[in-house]
This record gives structure tokens, C-alpha cells and sequence, in this order.
């Protein structure tokens, strides 16, 4: 593969062409209908944990992706929703660029070839059209979501070929021509294209293999498997039970736990943890490998508790049980231990908090406390501001722009020893009493644990007060408020919300409202069961129907 | 698919959970004393190296400058020395290091300076059989440590302990190795020989545990105290600094239990009381392999961070104190870390006070004192693990243990 990098550049400059045109919310979609009134397909950009998990699934997990994605922004408390408003950078297409040419070079390396290859070469050192449209046929259709047209298969069997005459390398043509569909849009880029829709005159729906495309990544956070495209191409998607058969088995499988992950993870924005910096006088404990086990800590918390059978979604907030290593244990003063061979890595276990810990639930976990503290201390602000717009999908505004904080921040100060003490000082201004006293009851709820996640009974050696209210219900400790937020129809209508626009790909529009609102009432009598509210959707006619913009998040319940 | 049909692996996972904590709760001692479990971060000899307490000229030479003196004592003439330093001499480096030991020769000689029957040995697995150099020790007021054997306070040559100020304090073995310039130090800076020990140890040598057991650990009264050894090393923050509250498992090996001592807590101090405890762990190769203190002894305060630190003292057998030393030979006294090692052990047999060998009056003892740090643990008893682990459902108790 030596002369890949003297060929790069042509290839580079067409995808760049092809990529930098295009932007999650600009791009139409190519089969869309020419009606001046069509709704426009959805184009959303692969967030980078889709990317990763893509690759992953198609080459294997050895695979070293490297690299630096484009940030990925987060509309509306999902980073799937913001992922239809982004673009690509030309900085950005650099980097795709290097991630897809170190990713072809690893796949088509000698160890790893014979995994992917569906045909071997007349010979290593020459081109051949017909195994290199093999492979290209068959992991372009992965890549793009859909069979490449034969000008497309075509012109990157082309591409091989010239690139194997000059590299004198078989798989240095390949390997050129399946980087350049890695940094293509239609793979960086997933395009939803929409048809006419027979049951609604006037109305537009997905075509089949974009309804596989989107179920594919709201249930597997995957490309679609052979099995879905093959029901699509049937034209088995079109109908109740075709779908339904489809999703049935998307559910079923092991498979799902990375799809109820991938949405928890954003929807809970476990990716700040990634950016949490502790003081380490303060908090010596912490570390990036804490930060990586506290995030994993409450995906196995939730998984378990809503993959149970019968899972009930609020039980997140009450749950005794958890997941643990040894690391972790220590910042929780808990004894834990593995019984793994001496000098074995620490690994992952079952864990119940005794009855008597005050902890419960996942707003006592170690990702929640620290992400939503400063590096120094706690913040009941933080805690409550985000359990009001992450939980209960409310908006906080902002702080005023002349906002005095030093009240606050000196913790220090003897005669506010408490976050209590300094937030009721700090809230004298009117300016900033409104929103205080929405937020920081539940924040205050959770001050028996510092911004490193450790457990305290007094601040400064003054005790406490963790008592408050949220909506008419009282609680006096962290477990309490666990308690009030498990049984508040904000939290679970929250989660409807979250979860439709999770799979749309944008929140739920005007005309979607009555939908969204039977969804809420199914999901609370289906026991707050998460299985069960993404088959109500995944199954709904208008889980696939095209409309027109989203409503923003607080109008839309 | 109906909802609730998920029995995949985490159902299974639930009810392995729950059979495991349901374990721990009933593997969990009921006890209404209380317990506290330390696991030791720091250990080195407890040294009080103060200016001018090696008498007139100050400490031993560096090992550099044995090499002549070594070779008069083996019999060379002044041409042979001369002849042999010229072709390795000095180095560039001040403490014989690399650069002193050039020549094969010179090395050779001072591998095997002992002589057995008139033939060269290896010197520092005979120590004894090397030309006692007879190296400098303390002859200062202070050392840390306790008084063994109830004698000396009104010697005017015995030890005073600088923070109890006890008189007659036995610790022959920083009398004996204190005028050697790796074997230096105070509390607040440990010596050279022990912070490069325990730094390139700590991260692999099994952790000792340390366990208290009193009605009240914050008053004063009687106490139990335990030592063990762990299966793990202990763990260590990002910064360096020792890792609280994690938990250990306790080594079954027979060789590390036993060590139940009684004692009592005093204003925050712990100490031994009883006449006759003796400590013997197993540690590592490259410290001590096995340790032992008769007489042992023990002064720790109970920090208010949760954290003990404090002394550790007794009368320990001098073959493993030389031999845990000696052990590396021409490394650690070409590094500096132990130089003069023969005569290491010759400073260490003129010091020897304890334990005289009933048929040679040889004294087979040499009191010490070690200084030790800990911090807040858990401990895993070896019993309950081993019952953890034939009853557990897919692993073994995540909750049992003291602390």
C-alpha cells in the first residue's frame, strides 16, 4: 500500500467536494419527490459513537479507529436530534479522511483480510475487477445503508483498479477505494429519503430501506443486518405485520442492549463525563479511569433494570442495585471485592447497596454527582438544573448576565458554611430567586454527597439540611427525592418525549403531538416499560411518516 | 414481542445479584465491637539521623573510597592498588556507582573479598568471612523505638526516643547502619535504601492489613489488634498517594495470620499490651522475604483523617536483617543503596542485643524499629472467602469483610 498517499489527494478532493456540500440540515434527499410541498428527507451526520459502533460491527472491534470526530452537538437534550443540524468541517473531512484511510489499511491488512474478503485475488499484486466488485458490493451496501447503484460500484472497481496497477498492490486499490466510501456522505451521512405515502393522501412516509435505516439505529444503533434490508428490499416493512416481525426480532436480540444504551447515554449525557476535571487535593479519588467506570456504572444500572423482565423505567431512581469494581467501591466506602487471580484487572460485578446506605438509584451514582459539580466542590444548582431539563425535560434559562457569584463560590466563608446557607444568601437577589428556588430544592436533596461522589454528613462541620419539595411532594434525603422523581409523571413523559425524538431524529412535530400524548399513556400502562414503548413506536405508521419542523421541547408536551 | 419477554443476561444477572448480596449480608460477623482495617502504604526503618551524631568525622565513607581500604586488608601492596585503581579507579559517579566499578578486575575482587579456607567467596553471601572494616555507628542521644527489655534508662549511652522521650529505647540496627549515608534519614524523609525499596515495591508487593477491634475505637480501653497480609498490593491514586477504603482480600497462607496481638488505646495512641507478642508476616523478596519482631511493639496514633501511622519495633533476627539487604550484593553497593555490605553485617553482629544463643552467648537478635503509614481499608477475611466462594452464585461476596 505504498503509494496510497501519492494517490490520496484526487480521491480526497472529490470527497471533500461531495461531503462539504453537504450539512445534516441543508442536504435534500435524492429520490424526494419534485413537489414544491414534499417534505424534505431527513439527513442526519453519524454521531461519533455510531461511527465507531459501525465500524466495529463490519470489521470487527480490533479495528483502531484513532482520530478526532467533529464535535457533536446536542439540540434539544439529544445529540440525536443535533446530529440533523450539523455539517462537516473541512478540518472535519480531514480527519474522516485519516480515520478512513488508517481503518482501510487495517482491514485490508494481511492478519485482517481474510475476515472481510469474500473472494481471494487472481493475484496480490494486480488488480481484479471482478473480487474487487465483490468486496466492494457487499461492504459499500453496509456502509452506504443501501446497495450502491452500479455507477457507484462501478466507478470505485475503477478507482481499485488504478490504484492497484500503480501501487502494484491488489489490496492498496482496495483499500483506496473502501476509504474514499468511508469519507463518502452517503456513509458519514445518514440520509433518509421519503416516498409517498398510500395511507395518508398527500403524505409522505420513508421508503423502505430508510425505515430500515432508522429502525435499525433507534433499536441496534447499527446499520441495518442482512436480514432487514433483505424485508426491506421484500417491500415487508410496507406492512403492520412485516414490520412488526422485524422489530420483534430487532428486540429479541442480544442486540438491543447496545441500542438502550446508545440512547441512555445521550439522553443522560453520560458523554461529559469524557470532560469531568476534578481538583485532585480535593478529590484524589478521581481519575479518568473513575470517570470511565462511573459512566459504564450507570449504563449497567439502567440496563439492568429496564432489559429486566418487566422493567419499570422509573425504578432507575430507587434501585438498591447497581454494578461495581473495586475502584469504584472505594469512593462509595464500600468493601468490594473481585475474586479474580492475584494481579488480574479489575472487573465488573453485581452489587446491592446495603438497605441502611443512603444511596438509591442512579442520581446517587458517581457520573451524576461529579458531572454535575464543580472540580472543587458540589453544586446544587448544577444537580438540580439538571435534573430538571435531563429528567424532566424542562428548560432552566440561563443566569443573568450581571449575576454576582462569589457568594456562592467562596466556600469558605464562616458564615455560609452550607450550599444551603450560601444559595438562600446568593438567592436575596430577585434576579435570581426565581429560578433558584425551582432548581436548587432537588440539588440541595443530593448534598450529602461532595462533587467527588463521596458520601458526607456536613459541610464545613455544619449538618445538612437536605429536606425540600418537588410539586407538593416532600422528601429529606437524596433517596427521598429518588422516590419523588420516581413516581412524578414529568420524569415519565419525559422519557416518552426523549425516546420519540431519539428515534425520529428530531423532536416530535406539531402534527405528532396527539401521538406523543397516546405514547405516554401506553407507556404508564405498559408498566414504564422501555421494550415495550419502542415497539409502540417502532411499529407506528408515523414513527416513519414525513412532517414538517419539529416543535421545540417544552411545547411539544 | 410482548413486553416484559427479555429474559436475557440481564435477568440472570439480577438473580446472581441478589443471591450474592444475600451472602454477604449473613457472611457479615455480628459483632457490637468495633472494627477498623488499615492497609499499609508506607514502610521503611525508622530512622533519627541528626547532624553530627556519628562522632568526630562524621559518617562512613562511600563505597568509592572502600576500595582502597578493602584492598590493604586483603593483603594487596600499595603497587597492586595502585595498579588496579588506575585501571578503574573513581567514575564519574560520587557514589561508586557504574563508573567506579569499570574494571572487571577491581569487581571481581570486591564480589570475592571474603576468603574461606584462604579461597575467595562471594563476599556478601559470607559476610563473615570478610576482614570486619569496622564502620562508624551512631553515637547520638536518639532513636525511635521502645525500650525491649525494660533496662538502660539510667545508662547514659542508651537511646532516648525523641517524641515519647523514653530512656533505655532499643534500636540497635539504626545504631548499627545509621552512620551509612543511604540508611540516613527522619520520619518526614525517609532514607535513600527504604524510599527506593518501598517505591519499587509498593506496587507489587502484597499489602499488609492492619485491623483494630475495641468497643470504642475513638476512647480509650483495650483493644485487639491484627496483622495480616493481603493478596493484593495496596492501590494508589492518580497523584501518588495511597488509595483509602478500598478492600483486600487476606492471604490463607498460614505463614502471614496468627498475629493477634492485645493492646490498648491511650489519647488516640495505640500500643502493645502484652510482654510477649511476636510478628511474623511474609512480605517480599526483595525487602524482607519473611519478618519477624519478637518482644514486637507498636506506637500508632489514630489520625483524624481516618488515617494510622506510627512505629513498629522489636528484636529481629539478624540473618534475615542482613540477608534481606545482602541479598542483592554488588548492585546495591555499586548503586550506593547498601555500600560496604560485609561490613554492613559486622556493624550489625557488634549492635546485636537480642535473643543470645544459649551455647554461644552469640546474639542472634537485633532490636529495630520501622516506621509505617495506612490508610483506611476493608478487609476480606481468607475464611469467609473461601466460604463466599463455594457458595456464591456467579461470583463470590461483594459486601463481606470489616473495616
Amino acid at each position: 500500500m505504498k503509494t496510497l498517499r501519492r494517490l490520496r489527494p484526487v480521491w480526497w478532493v472529490l470527497g471533500a467536494a461531495a461531503v462539504m456540500g453537504l450539512s445534516a440540515s441543508s442536504m435534500a434527499a435524492p429520490a424526494v419527490t419534485s413537489s414544491a410541498d414534499a417534505p424534505r428527507g431527513k439527513v442526519h451526520r453519524l454521531t461519533s459513537t455510531q461511527y465507531a459502533a459501525v465500524i466495529a460491527d463490519l470489521f470487527g472491534a480490533n479495528i483502531n479507529i484513532g482520530g478526532r470526530f467533529e464535535p457533536d452537538q446536542r439540540v434539544d437534550g439529544l445529540i440525536a436530534v443535533g446530529s440533523g443540524q450539523v455539517s462537516v468541517s473541512s478540518a472535519g473531512l480531514d480527519q474522516y479522511d485519516s480515520m478512513a484511510r488508517s481503518i482501510a489499511s487495517q482491514v485490508l491488512a494481511p492478519e485482517n483480510r481474510k475476515a472481510v474478503m469474500p473472494c481471494a485475488p487472481a493475484s496480490d499484486k494486480s488488480p481484479d475487477d471482478a473480487c474487487a466488485a465483490k468486496f466492494l458490493a457487499k461492504t459499500g451496501a453496509a456502509l452506504f445503508r443501501r446497495p450502491l447503484t452500479e455507477a457507484e460500484l462501478k466507478a470505485q472497481v475503477l478507482a481499485a483498479n488504478a490504484a492497484g496497477v500503480t501501487a502494484g498492490d491488489f489490496y492498496a486499490g482496495l483499500a483506496l477505494s473502501l476509504s474514499s466510501l468511508m469519507v463518502a456522505p452517503e456513509f458519514l451521512f445518514r440520509v433518509e429519503e421519503v416516498e409517498p405515502d398510500p395511507a395518508v393522501p398527500g403524505g409522505f412516509r420513508l421508503n423502505a430501506m430508510s425505515k430500515a435505516q432508522r429502525l435499525s439505529f433507534f433499536l441496534w444503533n447499527a446499520v441495518p443486518d442482512r436480514e432487514l434490508i433483505v424485508a426491506a428490499q421484500k417491500g415487508e416493512l410496507n406492512t403492520a405485520k412485516g414490520l412488526a416481525k422485524q422489530v420483534d426480532r430487532m428486540l429479541a436480540s442480544p442486540r438491543l442492549e447496545e441500542g438502550v444504551r446508545a440512547f441512555f447515554d445521550d439522553m443522560l449525557r453520560l458523554d461529559g463525563m469524557d470532560s469531568v476535571v476534578k481538583d485532585a487535593t480535593i478529590f484524589p479519588k478521581f481519575d479518568a479511569q473513575i470517570a470511565t467506570e462511573a459512566r459504564e456504572q450507570t449504563l449497567r444500572t439502567i440496563m439492568s433494570v429496564v432489559l429486566a423482565p418487566k422493567g419499570d423505567y422509573r425504578d432507575i431512581f430507587s434501585t438498591k442495585k447497581t454494578f461495581m469494581t473495586p475502584k469504584l467501591a472505594s469512593i462509595y466506602k464500600v468493601p468490594f471485592s473481585n475474586d479474580v487471580p492475584i494481579g488480574a484487572p479489575d472487573s465488573w460485578q453485581p452489587y446491592e447497596f446495603a438497605a441502611n446506605d443512603p444511596r438509591a438509584g442512579i442520581l446517587m451514582q458517581t457520573a451524576f454527582l461529579t458531572m454535575n459539580s464543580h472540580p472543587g466542590r458540589t453544586s446544587a444548582t448544577l444537580r438540580g438544573k439538571a435534573l430538571r431539563e435531563v429528567m424532566m425535560c424542562q428548560i432552566v434559562p440561563p443566569p443573568p448576565a450581571n449575576v454576582e457569584f462569589k457568594i456562592v463560590q467562596d466556600t469558605s466563608n464562616p458564615n455560609y458554611k452550607t450550599a444551603r446557607a450560601r444559595l438562600t444568601a446568593h438567592s436575596q437577589s430577585p434576579a435570581c430567586a426565581g429560578c433558584h428556588k425551582i432548581i436548587d430544592p432537588m440539588g440541595l436533596a443530593l448534598e450529602n454527597f461532595d462533587g467527588g461522589g463521596a458520601y458526607r454528613t456536613n459541610e464545613n462541620g455544619a449538618a445538612l439540611d437536605t429536606t425540600g419539595e418537588l410539586d407538593r411532594v416532600k422528601f429529606t434525603n437524596g433517596a427521598e427525592l429518588g422516590k419523588a422523581l420516581h413516581d412524578n409523571p414529568a420524569v415519565s413523559n419525559c422519557l416518552v418525549q426523549r425516546l420519540s425524538a431519539y428515534g425520529l431524529g428530531q423532536t416530535p412535530a406539531k402534527e405528532q403531538g396527539e401521538w406523543v400524548a397516546r405514547l405516554k399513556e401506553s407507556f404508564a400502562k405498559d408498566g414504564h416499560n422501555i421494550p415495550a414503548l419502542m415497539r409502540r413506536l417502532a411499529t407506528s405508521p408515523e414513527f416513519y411518516r414525513a412532517v414538517g419542523a419539529a416543535e421545540n421541547t417544552t411545547s411539544a408536551h | 414481542m410482548k413486553a416484559g419477554n427479555f429474559p436475557g443476561k440481564w435477568a440472570a444477572l439480577a438473580y446472581a445479584g441478589l443471591g450474592i448480596t444475600g451472602l454477604a449480608f449473613t457472611a457479615a460477623p455480628a459483632s457490637a465491637l468495633e472494627s477498623r482495617t488499615y492497609v499499609m502504604w508506607w514502610f521503611a526503618q525508622a530512622a533519627y539521623s541528626q547532624d553530627g551524631d556519628c562522632g568526630p568525622g562524621g559518617i562512613n565513607p562511600k563505597m568509592v573510597d572502600q576500595f582502597v581500604p578493602n584492598l590493604k586488608r586483603l593483603g594487596y601492596t600499595g603497587q597492586q592498588i595502585e595498579e588496579i585503581m588506575k585501571s578503574g579507579g573513581r567514575g564519574d559517579d560520587d557514589d561508586g556507582g557504574p563508573g567506579g566499578w569499570e574494571t572487571q578486575k577491581l569487581r571481581q575482587i570486591m564480589e570475592t573479598r571474603a576468603r574461606v579456607e584462604g579461597k575467595p567467596v562471594n563476599a556478601f553471601m559470607h559476610p563473615a568471612a570478610v576482614i570486619d572494616p569496622m564502620l562508624k555507628t551512631v553515637v547520638g542521644k536518639y532513636a525511635y523505638g521502645f525500650n525491649l527489655d525494660g533496662k538502660g534508662a539510667d545508662d547514659a549511652t542508651a537511646f532516648e526516643d525523641p517524641q515519647t522521650h523514653e530512656k533505655g529505647v532499643d534500636n540497635q540496627l539504626f545504631r548499627a547502619l545509621g552512620c551509612v549515608e543511604a540508611y540516613r534519614g527522619t520520619l518526614e524523609n525517609d532514607n535513600t535504601y527504604w524510599s527506593f525499596m518501598w517505591m519499587s515495591q509498593k506496587d507489587v508487593t502484597p499489602a499488609w492489613l492492619i485491623t483494630l477491634e475495641g468497643e470504642d475505637l475513638s476512647k480509650d480501653g483495650p483493644v485487639t489488634i491484627s496483622m495480616t497480609r493481603a493478596l493484593e498490593p495496596p492501590r494508589y491514586n492518580g497523584g501518588g498517594d495511597p488509595r483509602a477504603d478500598m478492600t483486600f482480600r487476606e492471604d490463607s497462607d498460614p505463614r502471614t495470620r496468627g498475629n493477634v496481638f492485645k493492646g490498648q488505646i491511650k489519647n488516640g495512641v495505640v500500643t502493645i499490651a502484652e510482654d510477649s507478642a511476636h510478628l511474623h508476616l511474609m512480605q517480599d523478596q526483595l525487602t524482607y522475604p519473611e519478618f519477624d519482631l519478637g518482644k514486637f511493639h507498636v506506637r500508632w496514633t489514630l489520625n483524624a483523617d481516618g488515617s494510622l501511622n506510627g512505629l513498629i519495633g522489636g528484636y529481629q533476627p539478624i540473618d534475615q536483617t542482613y540477608f534481606a539487604i545482602g541479598q542483592s550484593g554488588q548492585v546495591r553497593e555499586g548503586t550506593g543503596l547498601a555500600p560496604e555490605l560485609p561490613g554492613i553485617y559486622h556493624a550489625m553482629r557488634r549492635m546485636a542485643d537480642g535473643e543470645p544463643d544459649p551455647k554461644t552467648g552469640l546474639r542472634l537478635s537485633i532490636s529495630a524499629t520501622y516506621h509505617l503509614k495506612a490508610v483506611p481499608a476493608f478487609m476480606v477475611p481468607a475464611k469467609e472467602m473461601v466460604e463466599a466462594r463455594a457458595r456464591a452464585v456467579g461470583g463470590v461476596t461483594p459486601t463481606a469483610g470489616s473495616r
